[in-house]
């Protein structure tokens, strides 16, 4: 009898003492959880049929992706050419001024960021437009365009547009045609 | 009658008597086991005072695990968390390091009292400029902070009131760019070392920080600043 007293007293406190440990870890990690998951990118909204990804009251759709080897008479670095994209964008409900960073994706899972490093030219934007707070005075360009400075060798598999506005860990992706990801 | 009634006596009185043995016999038989229920007692006993004994080991040694690992939060918390929980990388000039998501090349440093900043200024100790190329592994990003360390520890870091040039500047995914960083440190600074931080220190995350000596040569004539560009393909 004692033999079992003594034995269910230990599995007890054994198990509150893991239990314990566990629970402070939970707790402590609680921030880095939750930032993991709201600033990082988890949920990918790809398009529809007619190549429309839509979050909110933004509606995106890519309508071109072709590399070139300079701008306006600026040459791209030695192994790596300019990717010139145009969209299509549609924000005519939204309600405040906000831009989207655009990033390219590639075989490798590296993210090629619009706008560093690329010529200053019309009509490139370093970020798309997303939102405005007048649509009558500011309105959001239906038309944009932009570079992306990437490596002749490597394949590109998709486009990422992404905001802080967007609700937590979403994203679009709007995937590359393979003939459009060619170098120059 | 009597003789039968004697032997009867005796046979009862032997019977008795050999009852009273058997009785006796019996009072042996109980004395056993009252000797043996005593030795199983006593087992039992003994055998309670090992469970007690391992019981109170089991909470004595409980009991110390949890001491123990309270006095190592503490120790890490005393020791590491309140400056940022970092392992030190060593690296050297001229090739390439991996720290974290940055790829970082150094080539160099120099050193002078005089700066061009627009215009020739001189510094009360010395200016040091570090020569160095980085590009990163996965994204565009910018290192959080590069700072020079002497062998005394002191931590020399980016100076306020110059020009945009000598400051760090965003890399991108196998995108080497090469530029150059400034600091100002006393006359009597030692060998320095260039120490790299790849991301905002986190007291709860463990990070790893690269830490390069540092070979400075000493220039007559003025520091200049390059601004940071992109290198072509393979170069650093």
């Amino acid at each position: 009898m004692s033999r079992r007293r003594g034995r269910v007293a230990t599995i007890v406190a054994a198990t509150g003492l893991v239990v314990s440990f566990a629970g402070w870890g939970w707790f402590v990690s609680e921030q880095g959880r939750e930032g993991w998951w709201s600033l990082g990118q988890h949920v990918a909204i790809t398009p529809d049929d007619q190549g429309r990804a839509v979050v909110d009251s933004l509606s995106v759709r890519l309508t071109g992706a072709a590399t070139v080897s300079e701008v306006e008479e600026e040459p791209a670095p030695a192994g790596f050419s300019y990717l010139v994209l145009d969209f299509e964008v549609s924000a005519e409900d939204s309600t405040e001024a906000s831009t989207c960073d655009v990033q390219v994706r590639d075989d490798r899972g590296r993210l090629f960021q619009a706008g560093q490093e690329v010529p200053y030219a019309d009509p490139y934007l370093p970020w798309l437009t997303c939102g405005s707070a007048d649509h009558t005075e500011d309105p959001v360009p239906s038309h944009q365009s932009m570079l992306v400075l990437v490596p002749d060798d490597t394949g590109l598999v998709s486009v990422r547009v992404d905001a802080r506005e967007f609700p937590p860990a979403t994203f679009i992706e709007l995937p590359l045609p393979p003939d459009e990801d060619a170098g120059p | 009658m009597s003789g039968s009634t004697s032997e009867g006596a005796q046979d009862r009185t032997g019977s008795t008597s050999e009852g009273a043995q058997d009785r006796t016999g019996t009072s042996e038989g109980s004395q056993d086991r009252s000797s043996s229920t005593s030795e199983q007692s006593q087992g039992r006993r003994a055998g309670e005072g090992v469970h007690v004994r391992r019981g109170r080991w089991a909470a004595a040694a409980m009991l110390a695990a949890a001491v123990a690992a309270g006095a190592a939060a503490n120790a890490i918390d005393a020791n590491f968390l309140a400056s940022g929980w970092h392992t030190v990388q060593r690296g050297e000039e001229a090739s390439d390091i991996t720290v974290d998501n940055f790829q970082v090349h150094v080539h160099g440093a120099a050193t002078s009292t005089q700066l061009e900043d627009l215009e020739v200024v001189t510094s009360p100790g010395a200016f040091v400029v570090v020569d160095l190329s980085y590009a990163t592994t996965d994204a565009w990003d910018t290192p959080e902070e590069v700072v020079l360390i002497d062998e005394a520890g002191r931590e020399f870091s980016e100076p306020s009131g110059f020009g945009s040039a000598g400051r760090v500047w965003p890399a991108g995914p196998d995108i080497w760019s090469r530029g150059s960083l400034l600091f100002e440190v006393p006359a009597d600074v030692g060998d320095l070392a260039l120490e790299l931080r790849p991301q905002t220190p986190d007291a709860r995350l463990p990070s790893r920080v690269l830490r390069v000596p540092l070979t400075v040569r000493t220039n007559s004539e003025p520091l200049t600043l390059e601004r940071p560009s992109v290198l072509a393909e393979g170069d650093r």
